[in-house]
C-alpha cells in the first residue's frame, strides 16, 4: 500500500495519526481561493515543487498535482511490496480521478494560447493523463486505465483489479486513485452549498457539510501465485456496486443504492451482516449522505456494528476516498482497532445511530468500507484479515 | 415590467425551460414538485439569482423551500428583502 | 466460458449513421478544425424536463443507448458501462469560465454537476431507474475499450447477462481548439478535424438473430512497434484463428501512423485493410465507431461506400480485427466474428 494525504505522507504516518486521533483538517495554504476563510480542507502540506523533487522529475515536466500524488503513493506501495521490476509479472494499473488535470488547467486557462509554460499543460487536462504518467514513470506496460465515477471511483478501481486477477487476465494490479485540491471542486461543492466552514462532523445531528481533501492512495493486488512468500496485508473478500438511480447528486431517502452495494458485497464474501466487525462509512457529513447512508445501514444490519467515518481526519478525497479508506480499513485490521468518528456530539434523530467517537480496541476480522458518488454510484468493499 | 414577469423570464432563461413561455406560468402555480417540476438543483440556481440580482443572501439551502413556493411568494419575499 | 455477443450497434457520428439501414459515407469537411455531429431529434427520445440540463454528450449518449437497448431487446441492463476521453467538456468549460469571470462568486451548480465524467452513465441509469452496476472509464483513447473489456469480463465471470456499453465524446469549444493549435505547433500537423460522437452496444451471453461475437478485447499501455504484429497473431491464435478477413485501423494521418504501417507490413499485407477516422474525425472514443462499422460489415457482408479501403480479394467477412493506438501508447485490439 502507499498513501499520501492530509494526515501523513506514508502508510506509517497514517497509522500514527489515526491511532492518535489526530485530524489533518486545516485552512488552505497551497493556493489562493476566495473561499479560503470560509472552508476547511484536508490539505497535503507539500508544494508541487517538493513533490516533483521527491520524484526526481526534470524541471520542465508537465505533471499535474494529480500525477505527482499518484506517483508518490505508487512508489511507496511498490517499495512496501518489494517490487523493483513490475515486468516480472503481468502487471496492470487502474487509477481513479475526478479532477484529472484541472488543477493545472484552472491555473493556466487564460494563458494557454500565449505562454509556453502554460501550453505544456493542455495535453495534461484529460483524466487519463495522470494515469499515463504514473504508468510511464513505473514502466507499467500491460492494461492501464482510469475510472471516474465521482466519489466511488477508487473503490470501483479496486473491484476491477480483483476481477482481472480472478479471471486470469493479470497477475498483479496496482489499484487506487489520486485527486488534488483545486478551485474547480472547491467552487463546485460551494455552489451546492455542502461545504462546512468547520471541521466536519459526520453523522452528527448538526452536521453542516463536508471538508474537501486531497490524496494519492494505491494498493497492490496480487494473485496467490505471484505473492509467493510476501506477507498478505488483507484480502479483498467482497465488493459490490449499485446505482441509486434517484437523482443526479442527492441520495435517496432509503439509501437504495447503498443498501444494494453493501448487500452485493456481503453476498460475494459469503458472509452475513453480523460478521462485519467495523464499517468505515462514506460519512461525508452532508445532511443528505449521512441520513441516506444511515438508513441503508439500518436496513441491512439488524445489529449495527461499530462504525465511523474517518473523513474528519483526511477530508473527503473525492475519487481517491475509496482507496484511502481501504488502506485505513486495513490499518484497522492490523491494529485491531476502530478509528474514531471525530466531532460527533448528537445522533441524527431519524436514525439514532451513534458511531465510535474514541479509538477502541476490537476484534476485527472483516471491515466493510463504503464510497458513494454523484450519479448515484454506490460502491462497497469488504476487507478481511489474512 | 412587473417583478412577477421579470422573475418568470429569469426562471425560464436560467433553468433552460425551453418549451415554456411566461404565459404558461401562473403566479400562484407551485414551482417545485408537481407544478413546474423544478428540483433541488434548480433551487440552488435560484438562490444564486437572489444574491446576484437582488442582493439577498441565503445561507441555508433549506430556506429556499418556503421562499420558492410560487412566483407570488417569491416576488413578495424579494420586495421585502432586496438590497439591489 | 460464456460467449460474449454484441446484439446491437448504434452510432451517432458526423456521418449519417444513426438508425439507418444502409451506410454510405460522404467526404469529411476538412476546411475546419472541428466537425460537429448532425444531432438526431433528441426530443423524440428524451423528455423536455430532462433535456434542459443535458449537454450534447449526455443527449447523444442517452439517445444512442435507448436505441441500442431497444435493438438488443434489453429492457433494463444488468450493467451500464461507458467510456469517455474528455468527459462532459462543455459543462467543464462553462463552469471553469464562470469561476474565472466571476472571481469565484455567483456560481451555479448545474454546470459543475453536469461536468462529472460519469454523467452520461448516470443519466441513462436514472432514466431507466436502473440500479445495476454502473462504471465510467476515462483513459484517453482506450476509454471505450476499457468499458468493452469490463463488459466482456462481466460475462466471463458470469456476473451479468445483458450489458449496455458505450463510448461518448463531445467537442466542447475551448480545449479542442487549444489542442488543435498545440498540435499544429508541433510540426506534425493536423491531418484530421476533431469531432464527436456516441456509440452504444447491447451485449449479452444470449445469442440473437443478428448477433456477432466479441472474441477478444486487449488493452496494452505500451507495445514495441515491432511487437504489434506478433501480438495480433497471438490474439488470433488464442481464438483458434490463423488469419483474419479484415483489419480496421485507427490511422490518423499523423506521425504515429508508423505503428499501423509496421503492424501491416508483413503477415497482414494482403488482408483487407480499412480506415475510418478520415471519414468521422478524431476524438478519444472514436474507436467505438470502428466496432459499429465492423458489426455492420459482419452482418451485411459489405464494406460501406466512402471508406479508405485496401482490398485485394473480395471474400466473405467472418472475422475482423480492430487495432488502435494513441501517440505510440494505449494500444487496443478488438476481435469480432460472425457467429
Amino acid at each position: 500500500m502507499g498513501i499520501i494525504s492530509a494526515i501523513g505522507h506514508t502508510v506509517e504516518d497514517h497509522r500514527t495519526s489515526l491511532m492518535a486521533s489526530k485530524s489533518g483538517i486545516s485552512t488552505i495554504s497551497n493556493f489562493k481561493t476566495a473561499h479560503a476563510n470560509s472552508i476547511k480542507v484536508g490539505e497535503i502540506k507539500k508544494t508541487n515543487l517538493e513533490l516533483s523533487k521527491q520524484l526526481n522529475l526534470p524541471e520542465n515536466h508537465n505533471y499535474t498535482r494529480t500525477a505527482l500524488l499518484g506517483c508518490i503513493a505508487v512508489k511507496e506501495a511498490l517499495a512496501q511490496a518489494h517490487i523493483s521490476d513490475v515486468s516480472n509479472y503481468k502487471t496492470g494499473l487502474i487509477s481513479a480521478t475526478t479532477v484529472g488535470g484541472m488543477d493545472k488547467s484552472e491555473l493556466h486557462f487564460p494563458d494557454f494560447n500565449s505562454s509556453e509554460k502554460a501550453e505544456k499543460y493542455i495535453s495534461s487536462h484529460h483524466a487519463g493523463d495522470s494515469t499515463n504518467k504514473i504508468a510511464n514513470y513505473f514502466n507499467i506496460t500491460e492494461f492501464v486505465t482510469t475510472i471516474s465515477t465521482a466519489c466511488s471511483s477508487a473503490t470501483n478501481a479496486i473491484m476491477l483489479g480483483v476481477r482481472l486477477i480472478r479471471s486470469g487476465h493479470l497477475d498483479r494490479v496496482i489499484v487506487g486513485g489520486t485527486d488534488p485540491l483545486c478551485k474547480f471542486t472547491i467552487n463546485g461543492f460551494k455552489s451546492l452549498m455542502i461545504l462546512s466552514d468547520e471541521i466536519c462532523a459526520p453523522f452528527d445531528s448538526n452536521r453542516k457539510g463536508l471538508n474537501l481533501g486531497e490524496a494519492g492512495a494505491f494498493l497492490i493486488l496480487e494473485s496467490e501465485r505471484v505473492r509467493q512468500d510476501k506477507p498478505i496485508l488483507a484480502y479483498v473478500s467482497g465488493y459490490g456496486n449499485a446505482n441509486d438511480a434517484f437523482h443526479q447528486t442527492a441520495s435517496s431517502e432509503n439509501g437504495d443504492g447503498a443498501f444494494l452495494a453493501m448487500q452485493k458485497a456481503l453476498k460475494l464474501a459469503k458472509i452475513q451482516p453480523e460478521h462485519i466487525d467495523y464499517i468505515n462509512a462514506h460519512g461525508t457529513a452532508t445532511v443528505n449522505n449521512d441520513a441516506s447512508e444511515s438508513a441503508a445501514i439500518k436496513r441491512l444490519f439488524t445489529q449495527v456494528p461499530k462504525f465511523s467515518s474517518t473523513k474528519a481526519f483526511t477530508g473527503h478525497t473525492l475519487a481517491t476516498a475509496g482507496a484511502v479508506e481501504a488502506i485505513i480499513s486495513i490499518l484497522a485490521i492490523q491494529e485491531q482497532a476502530v478509528f474514531p468518528n471525530l466531532n460527533f456530539k448528537n445522533p441524527i434523530p431519524e436514525s439514532g445511530l451513534i458511531p465510535e467517537t474514541k479509538l477502541v480496541s476490537a476484534k476485527i476480522d472483516h471491515v466493510l468500507s463504503n464510497s458513494f458518488g454523484f450519479g448515484g454510484n454506490c460502491s462497497t468493499l469488504i476487507l478481511s484479515k489474512a | 415590467m412587473s417583478l412577477q414577469l421579470e422573475l418568470k423570464e429569469k426562471i425560464i432563461e436560467l433553468l433552460n425551460l425551453e418549451d415554456i413561455a411566461v404565459e404558461d406560468i401562473d403566479n400562484s402555480d407551485a414551482l417545485f414538485g408537481d407544478g413546474l417540476g423544478l428540483d433541488s438543483i434548480d433551487a440552488l440556481e435560484l438562490i444564486v439569482m437572489l444574491d446576484k440580482d437582488y442582493g439577498i443572501k441565503l445561507t441555508n439551502p433549506n430556506d429556499g423551500k418556503a421562499i420558492f413556493q410560487s412566483i407570488d411568494v417569491l416576488a413578495n419575499y424579494i420586495k421585502t428583502h432586496r438590497t439591489k | 466460458m460464456k460467449t460474449c455477443y454484441i446484439n446491437s450497434a448504434v452510432s451517432i457520428s458526423t456521418q449519417d449513421t444513426f438508425d439507418v439501414e444502409k451506410l454510405v459515407f460522404k467526404p469529411l469537411d476538412y476546411s475546419s478544425s472541428t466537425v460537429r455531429v448532425k444531432y438526431p431529434e433528441f426530443k423524440k427520445f428524451i423528455s423536455p424536463i430532462a433535456l434542459r440540463r443535458m449537454s450534447s454528450a449526455v443527449k447523444m449518449g442517452v439517445t444512442a443507448s435507448q436505441l441500442a437497448m431497444s435493438k438488443a431487446e434489453i429492457e433494463v441492463p444488468d450493467a451500464i458501462l461507458t467510456g469517455t476521453g474528455m468527459g462532459c467538456i462543455d459543462a467543464t468549460e462553462t463552469f471553469l469560465e464562470a469561476i474565472i469571470a466571476n472571481n469565484e462568486d455567483f456560481l451555479t451548480p448545474t454546470a459543475f454537476i453536469q461536468s462529472t465524467h460519469n454523467t452520461v452513465g448516470a443519466q441513462i441509469a436514472l432514466g431507466l431507474k436502473c440500479k445495476s452496476y454502473n462504471n465510467t472509464y476515462v483513459n484517453g483513447a482506450v476509454s471505450f475499450e476499457s468499458a468493452l473489456l469490463d463488459a466482456k469480463l462481466c460475462i466471463e465471470l458470469d456476473e451479468d447477462n445483458s450489458i449496455l456499453v458505450g463510448g461518448i465524446d463531445e467537442i466542447g469549444t475551448i480545449f479542442c481548439d487549444l489542442q488543435y493549435k498545440n498540435e499544429l505547433k508541433d510540426g506534425s500537423g493536423i491531418r484530421l478535424p476533431k469531432s464527436e460522437g456516441a456509440h452504444f452496444f447491447g451485449l449479452s451471453n444470449i445469442k440473437k438473430e443478428n448477433s456477432i461475437c466479441l472474441k477478444s478485447v486487449e488493452v496494452l499501455h505500451h507495445l514495441k512497434m515491432d511487437s504489434i504484429e506478433t501480438h495480433a497473431i497471438s490474439i488470433l491464435k488464442k481464438c483458434g484463428l490463423d488469419e483474419v478477413d479484415a483489419i480496421i485501423t485507427g490511422h490518423k494521418n499523423d506521425e504515429f501512423d508508423v505503428y499501423y504501417e509496421s503492424f501491416l507490413e508483413n503477415t497482414f499485407q494482403n488482408t483487407t485493410q480499412i480506415r475510418y477516422k478520415d471519414v468521422v474525425g478524431d476524438y478519444f472514443t472514436v474507436s467505438g465507431f470502428a466496432v459499429f462499422l465492423a458489426q455492420y460489415m459482419l452482418i451485411n457482408q459489405t464494406i460501406p461506400e466512402g471508406l479508405t479501403v485496401k482490398q485485394n480479394k473480395v471474400k466473405p467477412f467472418k472475422t475482423i480485427l480492430l487495432y488502435n493506438q494513441e501517440q505510440g501508447q494505449n494500444h487496443s485490439f478488438i476481435l469480432l466474428t460472425t457467429c
